[in-house]
Parts: C-alpha cells; structure tokens; sequence
C-alpha cells in the first residue's frame, strides 16, 4: 500500500508552531499527525528496529513538549525534525551498539534505501548486460548518496534543508545528488528501462 | 511561470512539480504537463529520459508501520505530555531499555558470584523455576520431568517455570544444549533462545545460543523441529520466511543483527541411524545416479542435480569413510561439477560427462 506523504510543506506551519510554543495541544497535535508517521519511517531506514524507532520518536515529541517555551523560531519544522531524530538515532543506536557488543562506537551508520528499480532488477534474474551494469551501478551508490536522493526526491527537501539534516555543508548535497544521477543516467540504457519496465 | 524550455534532463528531475507529474499525482484538472510535451514536440527525448530516471530513482516504501501502531504511539505521547506529567519525563525510553539489561547483566554477575559451584542441578529460586546452570568445564546431563534428555554445554543455561509439563513444556536457553526429546504430541515442547523459537515434538536436536554470538543456530539431529520467530508467531500472521521446518543433518541459523534466518546443512552430516540395509559405499563403475542416491538415503539430504546432463558419469570410489562434504568434493572432482548447499539441500552443477 502507498501511503501519499504530504510533500509541500504547508504555509500554515509556522503559525502552528508559534501555537505549539506557547502551549496549545491542539497544535501539538497537528504536528504529532503530521509528523509522527514521517520520522517513524525515516527512523527506521537507520536503524532496522521498530521498537527503538518509536521510542526514540516518542522521546523527541515529549523533549520538544517539554521545552517548547526555550524552542527558537524554525525556518521548517520538517527539517527540524527530521534533522533532531537522526542525531538522536545515531547517537543511541551507536552507544546501543557499543552497549551490546563492546564495540567502538563508530560515525558510520548505516541507511537503508532501496530504489524501485532495484528491486526490480533483482527479482528477475536479469540476463541483458546493459541491466546487469545499471544493477552494478545503483549497487556503487553510497549511504550519504542514497540518504540525500531519499530526502531531495522522496521527502521533497531543498538543498539547504538536507544539507541542515545531515549536517554537511550545502556544495556537499549538491555534489551527492548530482553525482548520483549523473551515475545512474551515463547508462544510456535507462531510456530502455523506460519503454519495457514501466509504461 | 518557470522557463521549463531552457531545462535540461537533470533540471526537470529536480523540479518536484515535474515529479508529481510522473507519479500520477496532480489533480486531473492539471493539464499543464500533457499540453506542454505536446506544444514541445523537441524535448519529448529530454522528457523521457527525465522520466525514467524519475522512476528509477523513487525509494522502496518500508510500510513497516500499522495504522494501528502509529494511532497508538501518538496516544502514548499525548498521554506522556499532558501537563501533569511533564515534569516527570526525564529519563527517556531508551534509557529505561537501557537500566534495564544493566539489571539484569548486574543480576546475572550477582548470581554467577553467588552461585554454588557444586550444585549445578535443579535449584529453586523464589519464583519456584528450576535454573540448570553449568558453569564447569564440560558437559552435564539431566533429565526433564517429561523424560526428555539435556546435555548443557559449559557456560549455558536452561531454565523452565514451575508451569512446565502441564499443558506445554517451555524452556529457555542461554549457551548451548543437546536435546533428546521425549515423543507427546499433546504436549509440544518448545525452546525460547532470544527472538527464536524452537517447537519439536519428540526428537533430538541441538541449539547454539550464546549471548556474545552473533547467530543462533538449531541442528537436527533426528526427527523434526519447527523453527520460528518469536514476534511472527504471536501475532498469528506467520509468513513462510519466517518459519522454518528441519529435517535430520539441516540446521536453521539466525542472524541477529540482520534477523534473517535461514536453512542450511550442519557442519558435519551423520549417517541416520536407519541406514537401509546392503547399502554398499564402495562404488565400481558406478552410475552416478545411484551414487547420489545412496548418499541421500544415507543422509537423509536432499541432493539435487540434472539427471540428464549426468546420466553418462559413472564413478569408481570408495566412499566409507569419509564426511558427506568430502565425499561430495571427491564425486564432483571425479566429474567436473562443483556442489553448494542452498535452503538445506545439496545442489550439484556441472557440464556432464562424455
């Protein structure tokens, strides 16, 4: 089932987050609709396990609740969101890590991201070369890169917003994107994928 | 109005207006696009293009949420603000998981500290569960009120409630254990190891489940076990990946990390005890056919291969003592094939013979 996420931000947001500081529930509300679903999925591309996701949402909501008055103003309450969970999920998942295994805590996390196409590609057992290379090609794409496409093309994020959310700097995200696409178009192919795969 | 003549293929699958497009999103009343690519006649190759690599680039849905989970986890959070209670949530939730398992490794350092090395049997705690713990240096056996046989491996731990036998026998393990299960299908027995469960109903069978380990795994030895997870079961929406029947010589293992579990052979296949009678493994021209048949009766594993492209090979060997694996090594290099184990079952590939 495709749930359609809501991909503009509405102009009502700031005013609701205006509401939110000073304490309305019901703008609270509107914000856990909103938002709650999003970061769940969000969440769990790094981290695979659904009860650590949700309480780790959970606390987010109950930290920014309880802070609400010494929150500042936010240019968008998506990115703000998106960008605090992550941190949140990284920090926690890597002293979880470092907790059960007495492993070093590394900077390195994971994102899992897997594209249509791939899927695609995968499920057949696909013969055609020029395939087998693409497969090879979207296989190549790193963490950092699957991360920006997720948020630039499936959360609808501008660059500055990602750039926020993974805390790079904003030439970094443009390079990731562009660098990623430009792999995946040098295979002319693609225009074939066009015609047989999906129309 | 954005100059979309001036764009090019990259421009166009940056622009989310375009994308909406493509996925069909646009209220039908939007015919902004269909007109355009028909005024642009030219930039139809541009068009399709970006198209397509609009379509290769969309992400995989998870869905791993409910509708249900997700109502209910707004709830919990409305409930945990409201005004009373704000100024008690300090310590958050995954801090709690986190004091948690610290208790319970500090109750287990507790209780290794405490513990009387030369009673390693049944000992009754408050909760009236029997805990057979061994922490010597080899292997200890005991039996279960239903019969059934445990050797415990160093370092593990069995433990069961006072509940056990009534209606189902439930154990939990920690470490390794042999089990020689007594037959009653009334009552299945079943094995909790971490996310894992083991259901058998008489057999014998053995389970490796080490806390530091990153896998578990469950070998059979005879009779039959159902392996499954611990969270698709209750939820009584099972799928077949998740649960997995063993047959003697397979063997299930459980990643931790990446939950998978999958089936496979065991290190080392025994001969079954049943080994039908003039079963011959000194071979002198023989087909190869009835080679791999006589393994697979030997066994108890399946062995797959083409009968076609193999039914000119014939093998002179003598193949008594050997392991399955060597055997299988010798038979492939005797006919140019290679063998893999796939799902629990041996898979023999070659070109054939002349």
């Amino acid at each position: 089932m495709l749930i359609k996420q809501v991909n503009t931000e509405t102009p009502d947001d700031s005013v609701i987050w205006q509401a939110f500081k000073r304490g309305e529930r019901a703008a609270f509300e509107s914000l856990l609709n909103q938002y709650y679903p999003l970061l769940l999925n969000y969440g769990v591309r790094f981290y695979r396990d659904k009860e650590f996701v949700k309480d780790s949402v959970h606390d987010l909501f109950v930290e920014i609740w309880n802070r609400r008055e010494h929150l500042g103003d936010v240019v968008s309450v998506k990115s703000y969101l998106m960008q605090a969970l992550r941190k949140n999920i990284i920090r926690e998942s890597s002293r979880l890590k470092w907790f059960r295994e007495a492993d070093k805590i590394s900077d390195d996390h994971d994102f899992n991201v897997e594209f249509n196409i791939e899927t695609y590609l995968i499920s057949r057992e696909i013969e055609n070369e020029s395939l087998q290379k693409l497969q090879s090609e979207l296989a190549k794409l790193t963490k950092r890169q699957r991360e920006a496409i997720f948020l630039r093309f499936t959360q609808d994020l501008s660059y500055e917003q990602i750039a926020n959310i993974m805390s790079i700097n904003y030439r970094s995200v443009v390079n990731l994107i562009h660098e990623a696409i430009k792999t995946i178009r040098q295979n002319w192919f693609i225009l074939l994928l066009s015609s047989f795969l999906f129309f | 109005m954005k100059n979309y003549n001036k764009y090019n293929v990259e421009e166009f699958v940056q622009d989310s207006y375009f994308r909406n497009w493509v996925f069909d999103e646009l209220s039908p009343n939007d015919t902004f696009w269909t007109n355009w690519v028909q005024l642009n006649p030219e930039k139809n190759a541009i068009i399709e293009e970006a198209k397509s690599l609009v379509i290769a680039l969309k992400v995989k849905n998870l869905d791993l949420f409910t509708q249900q989970e997700i109502s209910d986890g707004i709830l919990d959070i409305l409930n945990d603000t409201q005004p009373k209670h704000a100024n008690f949530q300090i310590i958050s939730r995954n801090w709690l998981r986190i004091a948690a398992s610290i208790t319970l490794i500090l109750g287990a350092t507790w209780w290794f500290i405490n513990r009387n090395p030369l009673s390693l049997d049944n000992i009754i705690s408050k909760e009236q569960k029997a805990i057979h713990f061994n922490n010597g240096t080899k292997a200890i056996i005991f039996e279960l009120s239903d019969g059934s046989k445990i050797t415990l491996e160093p370092q593990s731990e069995l433990h069961y409630g006072n509940e056990f036998g009534k209606e189902k026998r439930e154990v939990f393990l920690t470490g390794e254990a042999f089990f020689e299960v007594t037959k009653d299908t009334q009552r299945p027995f079943l094995i909790y190891t971490g996310k894992l469960v083991t259901k058998v109903v008489g057999t014998s069978f053995s389970i490796k489940a080490y806390e530091k380990d990153n896998d578990i795994s469950v070998s059979v030895r005879t009779g039959k076990v159902t392996v499954y997870r611990q969270d698709a079961k209750s939820k009584n929406s099972q799928s077949l990946s998740t649960e997995i029947v063993l047959v003697p010589n397979q063997k299930a293992v459980f990643e931790k990390d990446q939950e998978l579990l999958v089936k496979t052979l065991v290190d080392k296949p025994v001969q079954l005890n049943e080994i039908p009678k003039n079963t011959n493994l000194v071979f002198e021209e023989t087909k190869i056919l009835e080679v791999l048949t006589t393994l697979e009766n030997i066994y108890g594993v399946k062995i797959g291969f083409d009968k076609e492209v193999f039914s000119k090979c014939s093998i002179t060997a003598n193949l008594q003592d050997e392991t399955l694996y060597q055997k299988l090594d010798l038979i492939c290099e005797l006919i140019q094939a290679k063998f893999e184990v796939i799902d629990g079952e041996i898979m023999i590939y070659g070109k054939g013979c002349q």
